[in-house]
């Protein structure tokens, strides 16, 4: 008992042994690690090294096939809405529909989220100010550019307050001010929520991160805190 | 070992009874014995494809992969056995009624379930991620039960040439058909259980053989 | 429960939403249906009339092909554009966003059958009037049936590596019940009572979808995460 308070209070996510294969071909292998709850959690690894793999399984989108996971102190087979409510996603494809607009769009997702409207209210104001889409809202998103329609994803996935911040390369094709606006807004609350980000940027992931996990084939090759990250390897 | 010892005594005793035990129908004379042909195929072809609900079922359960490799040998042989229930039942149809074919209810509805899980298994082929066709043909052939229900209550839905045998008073036959039917039922369903766990090794074979040559690589 | 089926008619205001700003997909259906009776037309029209058993039965062969195109993109155009993972990762029951699929579907469908109904009465020449009630129940049950078979066919299909060759192949086996049934009862309509009760096969069809509905939403949320 002891145990596990102090595992929900300290750890944001946890695996141990986990394994998922794509058919015949395994994607991760026994992968053993620990997200510390606050700060900038970095997953490192070239590309195919499973880290979209470990955050699907973590956001509730693949069945893991062996092992133990924990996300926020629930497992997100058995308690999948427990974990879907304290995450926010945002992956290489903005999750926007291209016929409606920016607004339509935040509101179909604060339905889906069970949104107070005045809480609703308050966050897109927020939000789209900070990220500066206040002006674009109203467009059909299919008219926006990409760097707009990512900005307005950052929203979304943001919109519900999520506990967890999971971003998968997250900055791969973004323009230098929403890179900007971004690293800016994940700094302030780099105390007040947990964050995992994966890039195959080292240089990049050892500036923001404060703590790091090294996936090489499915493997976890190294974890630790940042000081002790060692780019060349 | 033994099973296959009982199974061969009770297909020779099947031999047997439908072609020499049973006595010629009043009506139809000799040509009652394709009935037996065509009676246990078809009920062991509607246990397999209950199977395949099973399978799904329990793959969707425990994600373990051999229900998922049951499942698909369920599929094939249920295919295999509506065929044989399709064909007996034309030879059947043609000494009876005159044609082969008459678009009766239990003939269109067996023909659709034939063509119901041959997509199964078409669809199956189509789909290349292992466990994402385990999964989805799971999901698939639960969904595809109901038509196996419909096809088992048509002939009490439409009006029909099939005779509904298992009447509220009873059975509708002579004893020694009777008789017969139930050994061929016997007999057939232990033939299917023999080529369902044949088969079942062979495809597990495979799939571990698979398995190793895509680790390799 | 109540959040689930909230959730489940968001879902469905948002596509009926989506399709209004398109409006192509449903007119195009609509012209489909229009083909397929001309098509039709030439195999069936002897005299100059076609003969009502054929006309009422050829309703639902109809709707049933038509059907092919509303529903296959149902889960299809969110899987493509990756939005299927926002609905995948919000915290709602899986069977709510089926549900909510279905709804949908059915609004698609019943949108084209409201004008092609009346056409397909009007030109071979049957009335579904006799049994006014019967008639709109039975496309009320039977056109959410179809959407109910689609919704999950279009699900079944996203894992698939030729995907527009396969949606019928899902389509027909778990739709082809269900019209059969239709077109029992539409025959029943028109023609008047046969030696079956109507009223039997309607209860089978109801059957029908509630098994399809059940079957399909306990089972959804292995296809949303695979």
């Amino acid at each position: 008992m002891n145990l596990k308070v102090k595992l929900l209070v300290t750890i944001a996510v946890e695996t141990n042994e986990l394994t998922r294969r794509y058919g015949y071909r395994v994607a991760l292998r026994k992968v053993t690690l620990n997200f510390s709850k606050s700060g900038i959690q970095g997953l490192f690894g070239s590309n195919g090294a499973g880290k979209t793999t470990l955050m699907r399984v973590i956001s509730t989108l693949l069945r893991p096939h062996g092992g133990f996971i924990s996300v926020m102190g629930f497992d997100p087979q058995e308690e999948p809405e427990e974990v879907k409510k304290r995450i926010g996603l945002v992956g290489d494809k903005p999750l926007l529909y291209e016929e409606l607009s920016g607004l339509e769009n935040l509101r179909f997702y604060s339905k889906l989220y069970g949104l107070q409207a005045e809480f609703f209210d308050s966050q897109v104001e927020d939000l789209a100010k900070r990220f500066a889409i206040n002006t674009w809202l109203e467009e059909p998103v299919k008219n926006l550019s990409t760097g707009l329609k990512k900005r307005l994803d950052i929203v979304r996935s943001l919109l519900h307050n999520p506990e967890l911040l999971l971003l998968d390369e997250p900055f791969s094709g973004l323009d230098k001010d929403t890179t900007e606006d971004f690293w800016e807004y994940l700094n302030e609350y780099r105390n007040s929520r947990t964050t995992i980000v994966t890039t195959h940027n080292l240089a990049f992931g050892a500036a923001l991160c404060d703590e790091y996990v090294t996936l090489r084939k499915g493997v976890v090759v190294g974890q630790g805190p940042i000081a002790e990250f060692d780019q060349t390897l | 070992m033994i099973f296959l010892g009982i199974t061969a005594a009770i297909s020779l005793l099947y031999v047997y009874m439908t072609w020499i035990f049973a006595p010629p129908d009043v009506v139809l004379g000799e040509n009652v014995r394709i009935f037996f042909q065509h009676v246990a195929p078809a009920l062991v072809s509607y246990g397999l494809f209950g199977g395949t609900l099973l399978c799904g079922v329990m793959y969707l359960w425990k994600g373990d992969l051999k229900y998922d490799i049951l499942g698909a040998v369920t599929i094939k042989l249920g295919l295999l056995f509506t065929t044989i229930t399709l064909l007996s039942g034309m030879i059947w149809a043609d000494a009876a009624w005159g044609t082969p074919w008459n678009w009766d209810p239990r003939e269109t509805t067996t023909l659709i379930l034939w063509v119901a899980y041959a997509c199964i298994l078409a669809y199956r082929a189509s789909v290349s991620d292992r466990e994402a066709r385990a999964q989805f043909g799971s999901i698939f052939g639960i969904v595809a039960f109901p038509m196996v229900i419909l096809s088992y209550l048509s002939i009490r839905i439409w009006e029909t040439l099939h005779p509904i045998v298992i009447e509220p008073s009873g059975l509708q036959m002579e004893v020694e058909h009777m008789m017969t039917l139930l050994v061929a039922m016997i007999a057939v369903t232990m033939i299917a259980l023999i080529m369902v766990e044949l088969s079942y090794k062979v495809d597990s074979a495979n799939e571990k053989l698979m398995r190793i040559r895509m680790e390799r690589s | 429960m109540t959040s689930g089926l909230s959730a489940a008619l968001a879902i469905a205001k948002k596509d009926i939403l989506t399709q209004f700003r398109k409006r192509f997909e449903v007119f195009s259906m609509f012209l489909f249906a229009l083909i397929a009776v001309l098509a039709f037309s030439f195999a069936v029209v002897t005299g100059g009339a076609v003969p009502q058993e054929i006309g009422s039965a050829l309703l639902w062969v109809i709707i049933f092909f038509t059907g092919m195109f509303g529903f296959a993109p149902i889960f299809l155009s969110e899987s493509e554009t990756g939005t299927l993972r926002g609905l995948a990762t919000a915290p709602i029951p899986a069977w709510s966003v089926y549900l909510g699929k279905v709804i949908y579907g059915f609004f698609l469908m019943a949108l084209v059958e409201i004008f092609l109904v009346p056409i397909i009465m009007v030109l071979f020449g049957f009335s579904l009037l006799n049994d006014a009630p019967l008639a709109l129940a039975t496309l009320l049950v039977g056109t959410l049936d179809l959407a109910a078979v689609g919704s999950m066919a279009s699900a079944l299909t996203m894992p698939s590596e030729s995907k527009a060759t396969v949606f019928p192949l899902v389509y027909f086996p778990t739709a082809t019940s269900a019209l059969m049934l239709l077109i029992e009862i539409t025959k029943i309509i028109v023609l008047g009572p046969g030696l079956v009760p109507v009223l039997l096969i309607f209860e089978i069809l109801l059957a029908h979808l509630i098994a399809m509905l059940t079957l399909s939403a306990s089972v959804f949320h292995f296809a949303l995460s695979p």
